[in-house]
């Protein structure tokens, strides 16, 4: 089942319903099994990774509670203890921080394990096989392609996220499984996040929450927004980029760089969509889910870009991976090193660039095992690094040229600027492959051809005049929506605050244009009903 | 010790008024590149060991913040 | 939440799914030139004067374009409704039926044979929607598409594509014509049904004529039936003995190959061994008598405009002789209600003065004085 499948049409009003009809106490567990219906409506035996990853991050949470449980009744009774008599309560400590590491660690490389396995080994074997076919041996490894389980690369990242969160006291150990595996398998949000943080949600999943019409109207109106996106406009510009990216020796030149662009927004579109889809089923549940996007075309800078851009994952990143990496002790040494040899200022970045090239590296291959998104996840590392180190740079450039830094113009141009940049690194992820990647890019810088724009070459994608005009208007909207919200608007609340007539004319209309303009059914071919006489 | 977190913050980021900044990590002001380079700075000039565990943004989300963490984590050597 | 909201939500979900039920009424098969004959002959199911129907003449486009209704109202003032849509699947016949005895009180039926040939039975989506399409919302139109899914499979498996979503889209169109409004974008027909003003009479121009002489098949060997054939006409039987209707088959003129003619003259014999009335056209007799040649046609197998007429003469006096006299053949000329098949008659005679006016001018090798 997925968001877009005609059960989910059905099952979801139902779980809904079901969910406020059973006594507070045990809607979690409606939850519970709704989730399971919905996980396994796609794979029974798949499942089973989602459980070991439940249950071993589920106990190594316990564990962890029980260890610092431990330590801190050995602090309050430090003087009693005998047995304590040669240790300081500092190495007692110690000892003790090391044991729960060892647990995080087992249970993160246990799961992370299990993704890499499932994940990268077709990746890996193949890339192998390349390499020894260097030294003459040709298919040594057999190629596989294991069948992922649902959602693996998200839950995974939540349920290890949890892990270090007890690990760091962010948030106490759960002590009922059946709860932590909603934690973990919420069905809104499997397939594609939120990634999201233990404390944030669990609690908001094991409450029974009253129902609220008006929060109920406004999740309503968030999923037909999602689906909107999702049905109407992605499909849309996916009849474009798709040509493009899949036949690229076809199209070359500027044609290339609309495609990434389109490919970049489509994107946005069907991922920002489907998190619309999964807020809105948690707001009507009374559950409120973090943000995963926050407008990110609206974002001067790529390190901007990325702090609104899939949010939670940036966030798991940085708490998870990069401030680990940074702060640890070989990287604080390793500045000290570079401050001396490059002085203070430069030397001081050199630690923290590298974190964050290994950190956009993981970022990259977490989309996917291909040597695109390698590529992929070092683009936005370099961007990222040179903006900060050219910044003094384009600062005395724009006072020089008498250019004001503070002005509307100067914060369009950076955010026409960064979604260039933003583009550009789509070619990576929309390519078929690294090569393919390289081939567009090089056409579109090295061929100029604006004759696209007026001789139809863009016209040229199956989509008719009606759908253009449509894909125009709403994207237009998403744009005014987006400079609303920028202003600190919120587009909801407003429509909601609407007079009845209006308010109800907004939904009608949107429910309207969704089912005459969305895509699905089983398609309809106007040749297929010609002139079917006898 | 206030002067001298000023002087610190100051240096990362010249543009900005901390002292009148309430949000300075959930209002997005300061970066995760801005709170690596502060803490390195914090450590060594206080002589402290600001852990992971520690990063949290109501520990940096105000100046006044800081400054207990500091002192809550000079207090504990 | 509180009574005033429940009543909104209501209120809301009622609006929007009276939006979608009548977006589902516009957005079905699309209405054009052709289809919206068969629209507009459907739509005389529901619109026309209650039990004013003798009779209806079932059977696929070559009825929809050779019976002239009013040829047996001008003659005998009987109404024989043509309910013909192109490729019309046998199996949904007495689904079709069902629907037209809830409107009108008819008597008897009359089949054409080529329904039950190989090519029709091998039906296809658009040809199961020209009725279902356009049947009202109803237990019988639910049970009909069940019906034509299930026996397609049965005996034409991959016919249809088997997705739960196209299978679905039978039932409510608008899961696959959503689209058309970008794609070919709506006629007025799709929102305001046709109406036929010669009782169901096809009115497209129809002036061409075969360049030359057609051969027209008559044809007397006898070819064999299937089992399938055979079962649906049984079932076409006990339906029919069920709800008292009689009924007369005939195998309408039109050319098709050999092997085709021969299984319909032993479709032809079946009938009549179970003691059903049929006027076969692929005996050269029955051709010669009733006058119908080669420019009779438009194509090899649809009867033009002076063909339909030719034939609907001939036709209406081979039905009302061979109609038990019991009540079925009263002369309703005159009657109260009938007033609009005198109409639609004067309506016929001016489109066919005018048609064949046109035919003459276009072939006049073929209108030569004397013909």
């Amino acid at each position: 089942m997925s968001f877009l499948s005609l059960q989910f049409l059905f099952f979801l009003p139902v779980t809904c319903f079901l969910y406020f009809l059973v006594p507070k106490k045990i809607r979690w567990i409606l939850l519970l099994g709704a989730s399971g219906v919905f996980y396994l409506s796609n794979s029974v035996p798949l499942a089973l990774f989602l459980l070991i990853t439940a249950f071993s991050t589920f106990q190594t949470g316990k564990n962890l509670e029980k260890i610092r449980e431990e330590t801190e009744e050995s602090l309050k009774n430090w003087g009693d203890s005998k047995l304590r008599a040669g240790e300081t309560k500092k190495e007692y400590r110690a000892k003790q921080d090391r044991k729960k590491r060892r647990q995080v660690l087992l249970a993160a490389l246990l799961n992370i394990g299990i993704l890499c396995v499932l994940k990268y080994t077709g990746f890996l074997f193949s890339s192998l096989n390349q390499a020894l076919a260097v030294l003459g041996f040709s298919d040594l490894l057999p190629g596989v392609n294991f069948l992922l389980p649902l959602g693996i690369s998200f839950y995974t990242l939540q349920s290890v996220g949890y892990v270090i969160d007890v690990y760091r006291g962010r948030c106490r150990a759960d002590t009922n499984f059946g709860k932590y595996l909603l934690f973990v398998s919420f069905f809104p949000q499997i397939i594609q996040g939120p990634i999201s943080r233990h404390s944030q949600l669990a609690h908001q999943l094991y409450e029974g929450h009253d129902f609220c019409y008006p929060r109920a109207a406004l999740g309503a109106q968030l999923i037909l927004w999602g689906y909107i996106k999702k049905l109407v406009l992605t499909e849309r510009f996916s009849m474009i980029t798709e040509p493009i990216f899949q036949e690229y020796l076809n199209y070359s030149g500027l044609t290339m760089l609309v495609g990434a662009a389109l490919y970049g927004f489509q994107v946005y579109l069907d991922f920002s969509g489907g998190m619309d889809i999964a807020r809105g089923i948690s707001e009507i549940l009374g559950i409120s889910m973090t943000e995963n996007f926050a407008r990110p075309y609206f974002a001067r800078s790529l390190a901007e870009f990325w702090r609104r851009w899939h949010i939670t994952l940036g966030a798991w990143m940085r708490d998870y991976v990069f401030y680990p990496l940074s702060l640890s002790a070989p990287f604080s040494r390793l500045g000290k090193r570079t401050r001396k040899w490059f002085g203070t200022q430069t030397g001081k970045m050199i630690p923290t660039f590298l974190a964050m090239f290994l950190t956009f590296l993981l970022v990259g291959v977490w989309h996917g095992a291909e040597w695109r998104y390698v590529a992929y996840g070092l683009w936005n590392a370099v961007i990222i690094s040179s903006s900060i180190l050219l910044e003094p740079f384009y600062k005395s450039a724009a006072k020089k040229l008498g250019i004001s830094t503070e002005g509307a113009g100067w914060k369009l141009f950076q955010m026409i600027r960064t979604f260039f940049l933003v583009s550009l690194g789509r070619f990576f992820s929309g390519a078929l492959s690294l090569r393919s990647a390289l081939t567009m890019m090089k056409s579109a810088f090295t061929v100029w051809n604006p004759e696209i724009f007026t001789d139809g070459t863009l016209l040229g994608f199956g989509l008719g005049r009606k759908d253009y005009l449509l894909m125009a208007f709403l994207t237009l909207f998403l744009l005014g929506v987006g400079v609303y919200q920028e202003r600190g608007g919120k587009v909801r609340e407003t429509v909601a605050g609407w007079k009845l007539p209006l308010r109800w004319g907004c939904y009608l209309g949107a429910i309207l244009i969704l089912a005459l303009f969305g895509y699905y059914g089983p398609g309809y071919s106007a040749a297929e009903f010609v002139y079917q006489q006898f | 010790m206030r002067e001298e977190l000023l002087k610190i913050l100051n240096e990362l980021r010249p543009e900005i008024e901390f002292e009148k900044e309430t949000a300075l990590i959930d209002g997005g002001v300061l970066d995760s590149f801005d709170i690596v380079a502060l803490v390195g700075d914090l450590n060594d000039a206080f002589d402290i060991n600001i852990n992971i565990e520690d990063l949290l943004p109501e520990n940096f989300n105000t100046v006044d913040a800081m400054l207990e963490l500091i002192t809550k984590l000079q207090g504990e050597e | 939440m509180t009574k005033r909201q429940l009543l909104r939500c209501l209120g809301f979900l009622l609006l929007t799914a009276g939006m979608i039920w009548g977006l589902n009424a516009v957005m079905r098969i699309p209405k054009d030139e052709d289809t919206a004959q068969t629209s507009a002959r459907f739509r005389g199911l529901y619109t026309e004067e209650e039990d004013t129907w003798d009779g209806v003449f079932l059977g696929t486009s070559l009825v929809s374009r050779g019976w002239v209704s009013l040829s047996a109202w001008d003659k005998y003032g009987m109404t024989v409704y043509p309910m013909s849509t192109d490729g019309q699947p046998f199996v949904l016949t007495n689904y079709l039926l069902e629907e037209i005895l809830d409107n009108q009180d008819i008597s008897f039926v009359v089949m054409d044979l080529h329904g039950l040939r190989e090519g029709v039975l091998k039906t296809n989506g658009s040809r199961i929607r020209y009725i279902t399409d356009h049947m009202k919302w109803s237990a019988n139109r639910t049970a009909a598409i069940t019906r034509v899914l299930e026996w397609t499979d049965q005996y034409y498996p991959g016919r249809i594509d088997d997705s739960r979503i196209n299978r679905l889209s039978y039932y409510f169109p608008l899961l696959q014509f959503h689209s058309r409004l970008t794609k070919e974008g709506l006629y007025l027909e799709d929102l305001i049904w046709p109406e036929s003003r010669m009782k169901g009479v096809y009115d497209l121009e129809r002036m061409e004529v075969m360049d030359e002489e057609t051969r027209i098949g008559s044809y007397t060997e006898t070819g064999t039936l299937t089992e399938v054939q055979k079962e649906l006409l049984e079932e076409f039987f006990a339906y029919t003995e069920e709800k008292g209707l009689e009924v007369v088959f005939v195998k309408m003129p039109c050319d098709l190959d050999e092997e085709v003619l021969g299984v319909m003259n032993a479709l032809a014999e079946y009938v009549e061994e179970r003691g059903y009335p049929v006027l076969n056209f692929n005996d050269p007799e029955i051709l010669e008598e009733s006058g119908i040649r080669g420019t009779d046609f438009m194509d090899s197998k649809h009867l033009n405009a002076v063909g339909a007429r030719k034939f609907s003469d001939y036709f209406s006096d081979y039905l009302y002789e061979t109609l038990s006299e019991t009540g079925k053949r009263t002369d309703h000329r005159g009657e109260e209600g009938y007033e609009s098949w005198e109409e639609a008659s004067e309506n016929y005679e001016v489109y066919y003065e005018e048609t064949v006016e046109k035919m003459r001018e276009t072939y006049p090798e073929f209108f030569d004085p004397g013909s």
